[in-house]
C-alpha cells in the first residue's frame, strides 16, 4: 500500500521522547558476607505515603464496586421507575429500601472478591489433589457427600416453601403433602440427586467423558417421567414443584465451589481436550432432582390417597405460613454463615487429614474466605431489605395492570391485553436485570473467561444468558395467567434444547448448559417467587411455581444459539478475510 | 554467527488454533526426538475482527520450542506444514535468536512409550 | 516429503507487553489502528510488587496479560509508542513492555498478495 504521509506529520506522530537507562542501574548489586557467601537480596520494606495506600486501595476498591453497580443500580431503578410510572403507585419504605441497595452492592462486591481469593482457590485445590491422592471410592463418597451437604447449606430451597403457602390443599393434595408433610424427604431426595450428579460428574471428568451424551441419557428419564406425571390429573400439578427444585439446587455457594473443584479434578485428570471440560456438574445437579422430587410424588401418591392428605390438612392448616420475607438481621447473619462454613471446614478437614497437603498463600485464602462469608451476610441483609421488598411490591402491583387488585385503585389499569403486555415485558426485564446481578453466574463468568484465557468473554456470556432468563420468566408469568400446563412449555423447550445440542460444540454445550442451573440465585429467586405469589393470588392460579424452570430452559436456548452464531461469524469472517486479503499487502 | 559459542540454539514460537498444539508436540516427541517443547493457551484475534466484536477472540495455543540452530530450518518447516499453517486460518510460526539455553531431555523409562 | 513452497517473512519483530489483567484489548485495539495485524493473549501471574506491600498486597492484582504482537520492522516504534501510550504504561505497577527481534516468521500469505512480492523476495538464509 503507498500512502502519501508528510515526513513532519510522521515525526510529531512518533516522536514520544524515548528516555534510555541501563537496567544494571536499577537492579541491586551483588553483596557477599566476610567467607565470601552470597547474602540473598531482600527488598527494602516500602515506605508508604498515606497517598499511596488512598492511591492502592481506591483503584482496588473502585473497580469492584462500579462492577457491582454498573449490575443493581439499573435493576432498582427500573423497578422504582415502574412502579410509580407504569403502576401509578408509590414506593413503600423507600429510604429503607435505598439502604438495602447499597448493603446489596456492598455485599455482592466483598462477596465476589472472596470467592476469587478464598473460596475458588480452595476448590481448585482439593479437586487438583483429591484424585492424584485418594482411591477413586474415596473421591466419589466425598462428591456424594459435598453434593448432599451443599442442598441442606443452600437457603434458597427454604424460599420454595414459602410458595407452598398459597397452595390450596383441595385443589393440588400431593403438592401441599410434598409441601408440609414431607419436607424432609423432599430436601434429602433433592440433596440425593445433588451428590448422585457430583458422583457422575467426577466420574466423567476422570474418564473425559463427552457431555453430550450424558444430557441425552438424564433428559430422557426425565422427560418421560414428566410425560408420565402430566397424564395423571393429580401428579400433573407437582411437575412445576419438580422442575423448579431443580433449578433452585444450585446457589451462589454452590455453583463456585463444584466449579472450581470440577476444574480441578479435571485439569488433575488431564483428560478432555477442550478447555472448558471441567463444567457439567451444575447440569446434572440441577437435572437430577427433577427425577428425584418426581419419583418422591409418585411415592405419595401410592401410598397416601388425596382425601387422607385434606383430613389432615385442616388440622395443621394454619402452621405453614412460613414468613421467609420477613426475616430479622440475625436470621441473614446465620444463613450467611450456615451457607459457607460448614462446607469449608469440611474441605478443611479432607484436605488436612485425608488429603495431608498444605494450603498455599493460607493469609490471602483466609481472607478471601472471611470476605465471602462478611458479603454473604451483608447481601442477605441489603436483599430482604432492600431488593427482595422493591421486588414483592412491585410483583404484587404489577398484575394490576390486567386484573382486579385490592389495595390497587382503579385497577385493572389497562385494558386485558394491554396489561397481559406489560406485565410479560415488566417480568422480561426484571429477569434481565436480576440475572446480571446474580453472583452466581459472575463466578461462572469469570471461570470461563479464565479458562478460555479471555477468548470467551464473561460479558458476552452473561449477557447470552441474561436474555434467556429474561424470556423464560416472561414465559412463565404468562404460564401463570393463561395456566398453560408446565409440561407443554418444557418438553418442546427441552427438546428444542436437545437438537441445538446436537449441533453445537462441545464446549458450548458445556457452558450453556451449567448456565442453566446458575441462573436462578439469590438475586432472582425471591424477586421471581414474589412476583409468582402475587400473579398466582391474582389469578387465582393452583400453584404460582414453575416461573423457575422456565428461566432454567431458556438461557440453555440462548447460550446454544449465541455458540452457533459465533461459529458460523467465524466461518464467514474466515471468506471474508480472503476477500480482503486480495487487496490488501500486509500479511501476518 | 556459528563462531560465538552460546549462540547455537534457536526459540521457535507458533500460533496454533486451540487443540493443534498437542499434536505437534507429540509429533516433534516421535519423529523429531524433540522433549524441549512447550505448549500454552491463549486467545487470538483475527485480521478482519474488532477487538470488541463478540466472538472475536479464538482460543489459541502457543506453542515454543527450543531447538539446536542446525536443526532449526528443518523444524520450522516441519512445523509449518505439520501444522498446516500454509491454509488460511492456519496460525503464525516465528523463530527468534536466543543467547543461551540449557539442555533438556526426558529420561528414558523401562515399559514408557 | 513432497515439495511444497514456505514463504518466509523477515524483517519482523515481536513485541511483548505484560500487562494487569483486563488492560489487554484497549491497548490491542490502539495497536491495531497504529497497523498491527492480529494479536494473541494470554492469561499470567506476575510477582514484585505485591510481597513488599504487606497486608495491602491484596490490592495489586497478580493476575496478569501477556499481549504479543508480531510487526515489521517499520511498524516497530509507532506500535511500540501507541501500545505505551494506550496502556499508560508510565503510571507505576502498570505493566512492563518490550521488542523482541526475530530472525524470521511464516504464515498463511494469499497466492494474490504474493504475487506482487515474488520479484523482489529473497528467501533468507537460515
Amino acid at each position: 500500500m503507498t500512502q502519501g504521509i508528510r515526513f513532519g506529520e510522521f515525526v510529531r506522530e512518533v516522536s514520544l521522547k524515548q528516555n534510555y537507562v541501563s537496567y544494571n542501574a536499577l537492579t541491586p548489586p551483588l553483596k557477599v558476607d566476610k567467607n565470601g557467601k552470597e547474602i540473598p537480596y531482600q527488598p527494602a520494606k516500602l515506605q508508604l505515603r498515606s497517598i499511596d495506600i488512598y492511591r492502592l486501595l481506591g483503584p482496588y476498591v473502585g473497580t469492584r464496586l462500579i462492577n457491582q453497580v454498573k449490575a443493581v443500580v439499573p435493576l432498582a431503578a427500573y423497578l422504582f421507575l415502574f412502579q410509580i410510572l407504569i403502576l401509578r403507585q408509590g414506593v413503600l419504605d423507600h429510604w429503607v429500601i435505598t439502604a438495602g441497595l447499597i448493603a446489596v452492592i456492598l455485599g455482592l462486591m466483598i462477596f465476589m472478591e472472596g470467592l476469587k481469593l478464598g473460596l475458588m482457590p480452595f476448590g481448585e485445590i482439593i479437586g487438583h489433589t483429591l484424585p492424584k491422592k485418594s482411591k477413586l471410592g474415596v473421591v466419589l463418597l466425598i462428591a456424594f457427600l459435598l453434593g448432599i451437604g451443599v442442598t441442606f447449606a443452600e437457603p434458597a430451597i427454604g424460599a420454595l416453601q414459602a410458595v407452598g403457602s398459597i397452595v390450596d390443599v383441595k385443589k393440588a393434595p400431593y403438592l401441599y403433602a410434598l409441601l408440609n408433610n414431607w419436607t424432609g424427604a423432599l430436601v434429602l431426595v433433592v440433596g440425593m440427586g445433588v451428590g448422585l450428579a457430583a458422583v457422575l460428574g467426577t466420574l466423567r471428568f476422570l474418564n473425559g467423558w463427552s457431555l453430550k451424551p450424558m444430557i441425552y441419557l438424564t433428559l430422557v428419564p426425565t422427560l418421560g417421567l414428566t410425560v408420565f406425571c402430566m397424564f395423571d390429573p393429580e401428579l400433573s400439578k407437582i411437575l412445576g414443584l419438580a422442575w423448579d427444585c431443580g433449578a433452585v439446587t444450585t446457589g451462589p455457594v454452590t455453583v463456585p465451589l463444584v466449579l472450581s473443584l470440577g476444574i480441578g479434578i479435571a485439569s488433575a485428570a488431564g483428560k478432555g481436550n477442550s478447555s472448558l471440560s471441567g463444567f457439567g456438574i451444575v447440569t446434572l445437579a440441577s437435572l437430577f432432582p427433577i427425577i428425584g422430587v418426581m419419583c418422591l410424588a409418585i411415592y405419595v401418591a401410592s401410598t397416601v390417597s388425596p382425601e387422607s392428605i385434606i383430613q389432615a390438612a385442616q388440622v395443621v392448616v394454619t402452621q405453614s405460613s412460613g414468613g421467609w420475607l420477613q426475616q430479622t438481621p440475625y436470621v441473614e447473619i446465620i444463613a450467611g454463615v450456615q451457607s459457607i462454613v460448614p462446607l469449608v471446614l469440611f474441605l478443611f478437614l479432607v484436605l488436612k487429614i485425608l488429603l495431608k497437603e498444605k494450603v498455599p498463600e493460607p493469609g490471602i485464602l483466609f481472607y478471601g474466605l472471611c470476605l465471602s462469608v462478611l458479603g454473604m451476610i451483608i447481601f442477605n441483609i441489603g436483599l430482604s431489605y432492600g431488593l427482595a421488598k422493591l421486588g414483592s411490591q412491585s410483583g404484587s402491583f404489577v398484575p394490576a395492570a390486567f386484573a382486579p387488585i385490592e389495595n390497587v385503585e382503579g385497577s385493572p389499569l389497562y385494558v386485558y391485553s394491554v396489561g397481559v403486555l406489560i406485565a410479560a415485558f415488566f417480568a422480561w426485564i426484571l429477569g434481565f436485570g436480576a440475572t446480571l446481578a446474580e453472583p452466581a453466574l459472575n463466578a461462572l463468568g469469570q471461570t470461563v473467561e479464565n479458562l478460555t484465557n479471555g477468548a470467551f468473554k464473561k460479558s458476552m456470556l452473561m449477557y447470552a444468558v441474561s436474555i434467556g432468563v429474561g424470556f423464560g420468566i416472561s414465559l412463565g408469568v404468562l404460564k401463570i395467567i393463561f395456566e398453560i400446563p408446565i409440561s407443554y412449555l418444557l418438553l418442546p423447550g427441552y427438546i428444542f434444547g436437545l437438537m441445538l445440542t446436537a449441533l453445537s460444540s462441545e464446549e458450548f454445550v458445556n457452558v450453556a448448559w451449567d448456565s442453566a442451573g446458575v441462573t436462578t440465585g439469590p438475586v432472582t429467586v425471591p424477586l421471581v417467587l414474589a412476583m409468582g405469589l402475587g400473579f398466582g393470588s391474582a389469578v387465582n392460579a393452583v400453584e404460582g411455581f414453575g416461573i423457575l424452570s422456565m428461566a432454567s430452559i431458556c438461557p440453555i436456548l440462548s447460550v446454544l444459539t449465541t455458540g452457533l452464531w459465533v461459529q458460523f461469524k467465524r466461518r464467514r469472517a474466515d471468506l471474508h478475510r480472503m476477500q480482503i486479503l486480495k487487496g490488501q499487502e500486509g500479511v501476518a | 554467527m556459528e563462531q560465538d559459542i552460546h549462540r547455537k540454539e534457536k526459540r521457535i514460537t507458533c500460533f496454533l488454533p486451540k487443540g493443534a498444539g498437542i499434536k505437534i508436540v507429540e509429533m516433534l516427541h516421535v519423529e523429531k526426538h524433540i522433549d524441549s517443547t512447550n505448549v500454552n493457551a491463549g486467545r487470538g484475534l483475527r485480521t478482519v475482527e474488532n477487538v470488541s466484536d463478540y466472538g472475536a477472540w479464538s482460543e489459541q495455543d502457543i506453542l515454543t520450542v527450543i531447538v539446536d540452530a542446525n536443526r532449526a530450518k528443518e523444524i520450522f518447516e516441519f512445523i509449518f506444514f505439520q501444522g498446516e499453517l500454509n491454509k488460511p486460518g492456519g496460525g503464525f510460526i516465528f523463530q527468534a535468536d536466543i543467547k543461551r539455553s540449557t539442555s533438556f531431555y526426558l529420561p528414558k523409562i523401562e515399559g514408557s512409550e | 516429503m513432497i515439495q511444497r513452497e514456505i514463504t518466509v517473512l523477515t524483517d519482523i519483530a515481536l513485541i511483548t507487553c505484560v500487562v494487569q489483567r483486563g488492560l489487554a484489548d484497549t491497548i490491542i485495539q490502539a495497536a491495531r489502528e497504529a497497523g498491527a495485524q492480529g494479536a494473541t493473549v494470554y492469561f499470567a501471574r506476575g510477582m514484585g510488587i505485591r510481597e513488599r506491600l504487606g497486608i495491602l498486597g491484596v490490592s495489586v492484582e497478580v493476575e496478569k496479560e501477556i499481549i504479543e504482537i508480531v510487526v515489521s520492522r517499520d511498524q516497530v516504534e509507532r506500535i511500540f509508542e501507541r501500545m505505551y501510550l494506550a496502556g499508560n504504561l508510565d503510571t507505576p505497577g502498570m505493566g512492563i513492555m518490550y521488542i523482541t527481534p526475530l530472525e524470521k516468521a511464516a504464515t498463511f500469505i494469499p497466492s494474490e498478495v504474493l504475487a506482487k512480492f515474488s520479484t523482489d523476495k529473497k528467501p533468507e538464509k537460515t
